[in-house]
């Protein structure tokens, strides 16, 4: 319980300093852009998940991210789904946004893991998939929007009778994703700490000796997939929320593999981590501009090589790295092995 | 008889890695297997715990005819292994290593919802095999940093931590300096009774240690079978061994 | 334009897309039997090649000469990566896709930032029609088609080949064993990158007259690329020719009867359902 409200606390202080930073340089639409900064964040949780954690890599993450930003719109906009009646439209459409993707995943989980499809193969098949889908999401003009996508997105509001609770406001809806990110970290830590938590990183580690001691490698993977791609579609979702416009190109591989990038920068294992990636990079990004951001775009590229080449893993596990070299002393603390992306050596 | 097989065979190419091979083991005998390098002694066990696929006969395990199981499916029904070349997760704790082998068998879903109770009763799971295997000091060194002998225990501690019927070591002693392997066979005396072993050596004091029953392989095939007295007299196994005598050096 | 005539030019254009991808996919079939590497970068190979050609024409270059130049620009690119990077990633399949693509990001990136977004045009150095059936199809169409089958009979007879073919294959089959033999594996997996990406860089230059050349266009190329290799089969040249057919003949012959778009998705789905029935490739041995 401990553990959960420091993860908890922990990203919430994150939150406000990246808040109060942004707020200094560009007043309220820093911090507006500092909300979508931490959505981006909690997408970058469930990359972490994904792959730090049980070892999948997949370049097509950002499928369901945009699949839950697509479902809200629909949900609440009333264009694919009608809510029931009744039911607030925006949580609704929260809602839709974790299933919908989830059992896209449930399915694609299903016919890649049973089918053996793991690896270097599984990466290169979510490649082709995430390929496809944002060209499928451009051509499908009317369900998609096409290139320039859908805009005026109705921003989240919850009607508890005597009240309002409206995440317009720049203050306001900074406070509700904070709050959600929170939540969604100390539910997710709570979880890597069961038994279960256990058994993904096995998966990580020695997937064969998992299976010769009984356990159903597929089905951890599947749940895992699964998992990550509801709290992604859930990003989505809360990302067209505050930026009030969605698009194909959220969809597609350049959003997939910036947060492989935010999460190598951060700490593959620590989902602190991912979200102080993605804040990190996003953010030097948006003090830049022009010629200058391409450049930024350069050098992420270039540090990830180094940071794949290195084994290390981000800022975060350096630092850990480092407090336990100075607590260790002498005495030899053995690190864990390299946690190169094939895994231990 | 706890384990069949009948004709078992498998090919790859033009080569049997093993033919036409029965085996009877009964339940609680310690067995052991010795033959020549490339004998079929591994390719034998990984038929049986389902890496490879055989190309004719089966594998009967109490009962169940064990054709088309996966991995996980068969060590659920009982199995475990320790393989040759050690085979431990690297990058976690002896004691993580060992709650997987607690868990190992249960559904995953379930381990989602474990309440306190439950993960206390792992965790002494996990730490009367540590006592078994003689590793209670080393509970939160990272596996990768053990010592060979320490990763082999540590790997038949995981082996059982499933609570297998039926258990497969594959060299257990390999590597292992004399006093390591003498606390190996008597790690294997203490876990005999309850359980049933295959073991594979070329420590031909081993194996006489060790088992009761010995089944020598050559060429992939069954070359004879008898206690360790019995085969060391056997002409034809003193031909397969073509006179590196009957003390084998380990690697 | 009567059926048959849609048709024959359906079939002619769908040979031009199996040609082009043979020659990427030699390349990046080799690398990855070779060395268990899946080169990410392949693509930006095939778009180097393409901006080859633009760089060429500014500097005063035929269209002839600039054909030929660019794939050895890009043979020196590939040297160049080779040695600094892909060499420390062998056997070491999924750092070596984050890392290829890294660099494949910082190539197109690099590219964007020396040429600007915007798509750059390249004139085809054969212009006009010829007539085949009555159905006028443009010469340069032809052209590629009949290039770009030719070297890729020409790159598989080098394999055959005494000396360079048989040593590639020993390696191929047994690295180990190979250099027991005397046979220097890292100079051989050094000339294969380097012709592999020579070629993608050849088949960027032919097609630079054909496509949009713009900094991202080697994407494409790639998937197509992957999903043939897959589909293929690794460890054999027959299995890059045949996975090639597969891929790009499946893709033209859907989008005859609908969009780009729909047959992409079609070739995936075939692809995938094909690695489900027979993992290891069509026409692979194992």
């Amino acid at each position: 319980m401990k553990n959960l409200l420091f993860g908890a606390a922990q990203i919430a202080g994150l939150a406000v300093v990246v808040a109060l930073v942004a707020f200094g340089f560009r007043g309220d639409s820093g911090v507006e852009q500092a909300t979508l900064w931490l959505i981006l964040g909690l997408f970058a949780v469930s990359v972490s998940l994904l792959w730090g954690h049980a070892g999948l890599l997949s370049f097509g993450q950002a499928a369901f991210f945009g699949l839950g930003a697509f479902c809200y719109v629909w949900a609440t906009t009333d264009t694919l789904f009608d809510a029931p009646i009744g039911w607030n439209p925006g949580i609704f459409g929260l809602l839709v946004s974790v299933l919908l993707p989830a059992a896209v995943a449930l399915a694609i989980g299903y016919f890649l893991f049973y089918g053996k499809v793991v690896g270097a193969y599984f990466t290169i098949v979510t490649l082709a998939l995430s390929f496809l889908l944002s060209s499928l999401g451009e051509a499908w003009t009317s369900v998609f929007g096409g290139y320039t996508g859908i805009a005026n997105v109705p921003p989240l509001t919850v009607n508890l009778g005597f009240t309002t609770i409206s995440a317009e406001g720049t203050w306001a809806g900074f406070a509700a994703i904070t709050v959600v990110l929170a939540i969604i970290i100390a539910l997710l830590r709570a979880l890597l700490s069961t038994p279960f938590g256990l058994t993904v990183d096995g998966v990580c580690d020695n997937e064969p000796r998992l299976q010769h001691l009984g356990m159903s490698v597929v089905k951890v993977k599947l749940v895992t997939f699964v998992i990550s791609a509801g709290i992604a579609g859930l990003a989505g979702a809360l990302f067209a929320a505050q930026s009030d416009y969605v698009a194909s190109d959220m969809m597609g591989t350049v959003l997939s593999t910036e947060a492989i990038i935010w999460v190598a920068v951060g700490g593959r294992k620590s989902l602190f981590g991912a979200v102080l990636g993605a804040v990190l990079v996003r953010g030097v990004g948006y003090v830049l501009s022009g010629i200058a951001l391409d450049y930024w775009t350069l050098f992420l590229a270039a540090l990830l090589l180094v940071l794949v080449l290195a084994g290390r893993t981000g800022v975060v596990g350096m630092a850990r790295w480092l407090t336990n070299k100075m607590r260790a002393g002498g005495r030899a603390a053995g690190t864990p092995a390299g946690e190169g992306a094939d895994g231990a050596a | 008889m706890l384990l069949e097989t009948r004709d078992l065979g498998v090919r790859w190419g033009g080569i049997w890695g093993l033919h036409d091979f029965d085996l009877d083991v009964e339940e609680g005998e310690i067995h052991g297997f010795i033959g020549p390098n490339g004998s079929g002694k591994s390719t034998l066990f990984n038929l049986i715990i389902g890496r490879y696929k055989p190309t004719t006969g089966r594998v009967v395990f109490d009962g169940r005819d064990l054709a088309g199981l996966d991995p996980d499916q068969r060590a659920r029904l009982g199995m475990a292994v320790k393989f040759q070349i050690t085979n431990v997760f690297a990058g976690l704790t002896v004691m993580q290593n060992l709650l997987l082998g607690v868990i190992g068998p249960k559904p995953v879903t379930s381990l989602i919802f474990r309440g306190s109770k439950q993960k206390r009763a792992h965790y002494e799971r996990a730490e009367q095999i540590l006592e078994t295997i003689g590793l209670q000091e080393k509970r939160d060194d990272v596996a990768g940093n053990l010592a060979h002998g320490e990763k082999g225990w540590l790997e038949i501690g995981m082996a059982l931590a499933v609570e297998p019927k039926l258990l497969l070591l594959d060299e257990p002693a390999a590597g292992m300096g004399k006093e390591e392997t003498a606390r190996t066979v008597e790690l294997i005396h203490r876990l005999k009774g309850s359980r049933t072993i295959l073991v594979i050596e070329h420590d031909m004091e081993f194996v006489r240690a060790v088992a009761e029953r010995i089944t020598v392989l050559f060429k992939g095939g069954l070359l004879t079978q008898g206690t360790y007295d019995e085969v060391k007299m056997d002409e034809r196994v003193i031909d397969a061994y073509l006179g590196r005598g009957r003390r084998d050096v380990t690697a | 334009m009567g059926t048959a005539q849609l048709i024959l030019m359906q079939v002619l254009n769908t040979g031009v897309i199996i040609g082009i991808l043979m020659l990427v996919t030699l390349g990046l079939g080799v690398i990855y039997g070779l060395m268990d590497v899946l080169n990410l970068a392949h693509g930006e190979f095939l778009m180097l090649g393409a901006y080859g050609v633009v760089v060429a024409g500014s500097l005063g270059l035929g269209s002839w000469e600039a054909m030929l130049v660019a794939p050895i620009m890009t043979a020196v690119v590939a040297f160049a990566l080779e040695k600094g990077l892909i060499s420390r990633l062998y056997r070491r399949p999924l750092d070596a896709l984050l890392a290829t693509w890294a660099v494949s990001l910082m190539l197109s990136q690099g590219i964007r930032l020396i040429f600007g977004p915007a798509p750059q045009s390249v004139g085809a150095p054969i212009q006009g029609a010829v007539d085949i059936l009555g159905l006028p199809f443009p010469k340069y169409r032809l052209f590629v088609l009949i290039v770009s089958v030719v070297l890729t009979l020409v790159v598989l007879a080098l394999f055959r080949y005494p000396t360079f073919g048989v040593k590639m294959r020993a390696v191929f089959q047994d690295a180990d064993m190979a250099r027991c033999l005397g046979i220097r594996a890292p100079r051989i997996y050094s000339v294969a990158f380097v012709i592999g990406g020579a070629l993608a860089g050849f088949a960027g230059a032919l097609i630079a007259p054909l496509v949009t050349v713009e900094p991202t266009m080697g994407a494409v190329y790639l998937v197509r690329s992957f999903l043939t290799v897959i589909v293929g089969g690794v460890g054999n040249l027959i299995g890059v020719v045949g996975g090639s057919a597969v891929i790009g003949g499946a893709e033209g012959a859907i989008s005859y009867f609908s969009s780009g778009v729909w047959a992409q998705v079609a070739v995936l789905a075939i692809a995938i359902a094909i690695v489900r029935i027979r993992p290891s490739g069509i026409f692979s041995r194992k």
